[in-house]
């Protein structure tokens, strides 16, 4: 029997597969030493839009959350919304890229990129 | 889809003559900080990112089904927004911006208890504001405006096919009625009943969506995202919408009560939202929306004949 080991609730996750691509991303970017913000804008056909961007420092109120290497930056009213969330990474050919596994959101729109609560 | 009705009084006479109305308990907002575009494109139906300086343009604030929250007239100033909104909806407006506003610099004034408004529409509403100073020369767009004075703001915002302005000044600063007569509450209604304007929160409430009040001149289908535009795609796409906003002709100063059902062959296919004598303004089944059909209107227990009028904008055409 294994045990699957859950994400805490009060926090975000990022999976390790979502971390190395998030790195290898900042190298192709030219910014190999940047953070990623994770963050949430209105917006979307759902109501709120996921933001990813890689950033040098966190903003004064930024929550930051360390993990596989990867430092994120989240805003505090962001963090309301994405709190419990999971960045993992779905690859090949029919991957969509970096998902959201939000617990959060009620919806989700077509495309997967907005969300409501 | 033009209405074949002979002209209602009130426009006929409007178009040459002038009159006034007290628009100051409609909502005022300013709306500032370097993301303010860019967030209330994402919040609303329209391309506000094409807007410049002195331009001005409505869009539907919707919720993420698509259903109508306000109708904003978004007007660009140098360094802001000012946003009106219907009267008493500015808190539930500047509540919706600032839920939305995450990490964006984005600010909201409200200013509708320190400003007053008055709307001068009609045939002479021009020569009179330019005349007094109000205008330095006509504006020829709808929705565009002009600030002869850094306290004034003068808009241009047609009421249907009637030249119209609204002059927007400090609390203490008294607008001029130029001897006009004013408009009252009923008269401005029997007006926007005769242009087919749909009104907050009649025809224009989070049970409806912008296609159903012939709103359509107001969204954008290629703006991209915004919130509700999946849904608002979707029932235009597929002609999914099932209702429509109409205008009812009845009888010589006969007049149907809001909510009166609409009925044809004994089933309930509509209901009427706004009324004047004579005219209403109803939402009514696809099916049964054909102009110059003959309905029913149960009002107060009585039963009235009425005409219906197609009086979708152009874009409906497509």
């Amino acid at each position: 029997m294994t045990t699957k080991t859950m994400p805490s609730p009060l926090t975000i996750n990022i999976s390790e597969e979502a971390a190395d691509h998030v790195r290898v991303f900042a190298q192709q970017s030219g910014k190999p030493d940047s953070n990623l913000r994770v963050a949430v804008k209105g917006g979307g056909c759902a109501g709120m839009t996921y933001v990813l961007d890689l950033i040098d420092e966190p903003r004064e109120d930024d929550k930051v959350i360390e993990e596989h290497g990867m430092r994120l930056f989240v805003d505090r009213k962001s963090y309301i919304f994405l709190a419990g969330t999971i960045l993992e990474y779905s690859g090949g050919l029919n991957g969509k890229g970096f998902v959201f596994n939000n617990p959060n959101a009620k919806t989700t729109c077509g495309c997967g990129t907005s969300f409501s609560v | 889809m033009t209405t074949t009705a002979a002209p209602p009084t009130l426009t006929s006479r409007l178009r040459t003559e002038t009159a006034t109305f007290d628009m100051s308990r409609y909502g005022r907002l300013i709306v500032s900080g370097s993301d303010a575009i860019d967030l209330l494109n994402r919040l609303s139906t329209n391309d506000l990112e094409q807007l410049e300086p002195g331009q001005g343009m409505s869009s539907v604030l919707t919720t993420n089904k698509g259903r109508i929250i306000d109708l904003l007239h978004v007007l660009r100033n140098s360094n802001d927004l000012l946003v009106l909104t219907s009267p008493g909806t500015q808190q539930r407006v500047a509540e919706w911006i600032d839920f939305y506003t995450f990490i964006e610099d984005v600010s909201v004034e409200d200013i509708t208890e320190t400003t007053s408004e008055r709307l001068y529409v009609g045939g002479d509403a021009a020569n009179l504001l330019t005349a007094s100073g109000y205008l330095p020369t006509p504006l020829n767009a709808d929705l565009s405006h002009a600030r002869p004075e850094d306290e004034v703001t003068v808009i241009r915002s047609d009421i249907g096919e009637l030249p119209a302005y609204r002059v927007i000044v400090p609390a203490d600063h008294p607008l001029p009625d130029f001897g006009l007569s004013a408009l009252d509450d009923d008269r401005f209604r029997a007006l926007r009943i005769e242009q087919a304007i749909a009104a907050y929160p009649a025809e224009m409430n989070e049970g409806r969506n912008p296609l159903e009040a012939n709103l359509k001149p107001h969204i954008s289908f290629n703006k991209g995202c915004y919130i509700g535009q999946e849904v608002v795609a979707r029932l235009n796409t597929y002609d999914r919408v099932q209702r429509f906003m109409c205008r009812l002709e009845l009888d010589d100063g006969l007049a149907a009560e809001p909510g009166s059902s609409i009925i044809v062959d004994g089933s309930e296919v509509g209901e009427v939202t706004s009324s004047a004598p004579s005219m209403a303004l109803a939402f009514l089944r696809k099916r049964f929306y054909q102009d110059g059909a003959t309905v029913e209107v149960e009002s107060n227990g009585e039963t009235l004949s009425a005409i219906v009028r197609d009086v979708r904008p152009p874009e409906y055409n497509d």
